[in-house]
């Protein structure tokens, strides 16, 4: 188990994000977060990372509370690009090798050639496509025990998802797991073990893929269809 | 956190190389005033340069301040906060890194100064008895001594209360962050915390270290002490905006 | 290769693997990917891809000669016996079809000789 969360709330003032979730997430699993806009993934992915801290309920990386320590384990990518504006690509390099020991430089580079960029593009002159690739190439070039990845596929062509699917495969290992949020489900369908569903911030539903559509006969797409209509 | 002071300084690098490229312009002015002995141009270029100084000193506190808050509020905080530091490590890169940007530009501005005065001692000989002339009128009427110590009790005073300001400032906007979150009227809520704590802090300035417009004897005592104050300041809001960034405040 | 969504990928993927090795596309006795390759090959989950793996060595279609490889199986029995399972399968679905438009044995029989010719 690598991820537990009892009773997870955010209270905003004008609304609830997350109403008490529930949840382990289990090693070396790839699992898909999914829900409408506004139904909590987003921040839920958040609390994970440390980025927002929960009003209330408890959440643990591997038994410790959400901290440094985490971090160094934890990649997370967000949904909107947050590079430095001044940045290059191979400043985006640099940066995450002077804070993150699991990032290989080498990984990084080979994922720039594959997704079509240059070291020498200045992050805020890339196309909303390209920078959303740089995020991706720049999170999973760390060889991190968790990734978090909120709708990798937004914003990128349909030749391209490919590569971003097959790169996302090639970082699931046995000691690494895959937490990843996306509109796209479709293209997602056949990597993901467990499917978690979260309506208005709370859990529910939460099962394995396959068995989701052995028992069922219907794809994870159906499912959602199902509970969110 | 040597990493994290790299980062600050290139984010506040394009206003340094803008700054050093002025000072060379109102040097240029100032040497051709005195290869040529035009005066009014001396003049000129002297006070623009003591303007200038002013100017930049109150730009770089301002852009330190400018670029915290830019941090906490815009995406890039992820690129801060999903780091392995905490926000007691982040926050005191910032304020080193402040700190050292200010040394660094009072060495250089004293510097140009110290060079203009000695080129214009060197090209107007009465000037280095107007020097001496000045420092004995202040000792008769003042009582005071320009020496070492007080020279640098002066410069103590004036960087920690520099490095106060923002400090303060750091403080107020977080403390606007952890209860307004997203709320549009956050930037002014800060400002109003920040003018209240100023004011309190001066005030128990003044409680302990009564009138300090008036200079006497014992100034450069009395402004040592005033430094320590005004540190203790610095390291309790310092100390208090990274426990809210750590605790409170999501990005 | 297209996937339907609404029933379990690694059914599909067995089957598969299971046409490549009748119609000898995969020969008999031939190095299969590993599990990670084969994840990758597909585009599916790894996890996923292990199972398939597990299936098939239960299916006896293949062996594994630990820390080598996965081999498909050597035994020509055994891959008639699935030929005839696949086969029939089809067949099946074949019938159930017909017999639902309501087709009569005699009927599929001379449909089934026109198309053969």
């Amino acid at each position: 188990m690598i991820v537990q969360c009892k009773d997870l709330v955010k209270k905003y003032i004008s609304k609830t994000a997350v109403n008490g979730v529930s949840l382990e997430l289990d090693e070396g699993k790839i699992y898909a977060i999914l829900g409408p806009n506004g139904s909590g993934k987003t921040t839920f992915m958040k609390m994970v990372a440390g980025l927002v801290k929960p009003s209330s309920g408890t959440i643990t990386y591997k038994g410790m509370p959400i901290g440094v320590e985490s971090k160094k384990k934890v990649a997370y990518m967000s949904t909107e690009p947050f590079f430095y504006n001044y940045m290059t690509v191979a400043d985006v390099g640099t940066y995450y090798e002077d804070f993150f020991e699991d990032f290989s430089m080498e990984r990084y580079k080979e994922l720039i050639g594959r997704m079509d960029l240059n070291m020498k593009d200045k992050a805020k002159d890339l196309s909303s496509g390209l920078a959303a690739k740089l995020k991706i190439a720049a999170t999973l070039a760390r060889k991190a025990e968790l990734y978090l990845l909120d709708e990798p596929l937004n914003g990128i062509d349909i030749i391209a998802r490919d590569k971003i699917i097959t790169t996302i495969l090639e970082e699931a290992r046995e000691n690494s797991t895959i937490l990843l949020s996306s509109h796209l489900v479709d293209e997602l369908e056949k990597i993901i073990d467990h499917v978690i569903y979260i309506k208005n911030g709370s859990l529910e539903l939460i099962g394995n893929a396959e068995e989701l559509r052995a028992a069922r006969g219907k794809s994870i797409v159906e499912i959602y269809k199902e509970i969110y209509a | 956190m040597l990493k994290l002071m790299k980062y600050e300084f290139r984010k506040q690098a394009a206003s340094k190389g803008v700054i050093l490229l002025l000072i060379g312009l109102i040097e240029l002015l100032f040497f051709f005033g005195v290869i040529f002995s035009k005066e009014k141009i001396l003049a000129i270029s002297m006070g623009i340069l003591v303007v200038f100084t002013y100017g930049s000193m109150f730009f770089m506190a301002f852009e330190s301040i400018i670029t915290y808050s830019n941090d906490l509020k815009n995406k890039c905080s992820y690129m801060l906060f999903l780091t392995p530091n905490t926000s007691y490590r982040i926050v005191g890169a910032k304020v080193a890194a402040a700190a050292i940007q200010i040394i660094v530009a009072s060495l250089v501005f004293f510097g140009v100064f110290a060079l203009n005065m000695a080129v214009l001692v060197a090209k107007f000989v009465a000037l280095a008895d107007f020097k001496t002339m000045c420092a004995k009128i202040l000792q008769e009427l003042f009582q005071l001594e320009i020496n070492v110590p007080g020279v640098l009790s002066i410069l103590a005073l004036v960087t920690t209360v520099w490095i106060c300001t923002i400090t303060i400032a750091f403080f107020s906007i977080t403390l606007s962050a952890t209860f307004l979150a997203n709320k549009k009227f956050k930037g002014f809520v800060s400002l109003i915390i920040f003018i209240i704590i100023n004011v309190f802090y001066n005030y128990i300035a003044d409680l302990i270290f009564g009138n300090r417009v008036e200079m006497n004897k014992y100034y450069a005592i009395i402004y040592s002490l005033q430094s320590l104050y005004i540190l203790a300041f610095t390291v309790l809001t310092y100390l208090s905006t990274a426990w809210m960034l750590e605790k409170k405040v999501s990005v | 290769m297209e996937f339907d969504n609404n029933i379990p990928i690694y059914i599909q993927v067995i089957n598969d693997i299971k046409k490549d090795i009748i119609t000898g596309d995969l020969a008999l006795g031939a190095k299969l990917p590993s599990g990670r390759d084969l994840a990758l090959k597909y585009k599916i989950n790894p996890n996923t891809a292990n199972r398939i793996y597990n299936e098939l060595e239960l299916a006896q279609l293949c062996f594994t000669k630990r820390g080598i490889g996965t081999y498909v199986t050597l035994d020509v029995e055994k891959i008639k016996c699935i030929r005839e399972e696949m086969a029939n399968s089809l067949l099946n679905n074949f019938m159930e079809g017909m017999k639902n438009l309501g087709f009569s044995k005699e009927e599929i029989i001379k449909i089934i000789q026109k198309q053969v010719v």
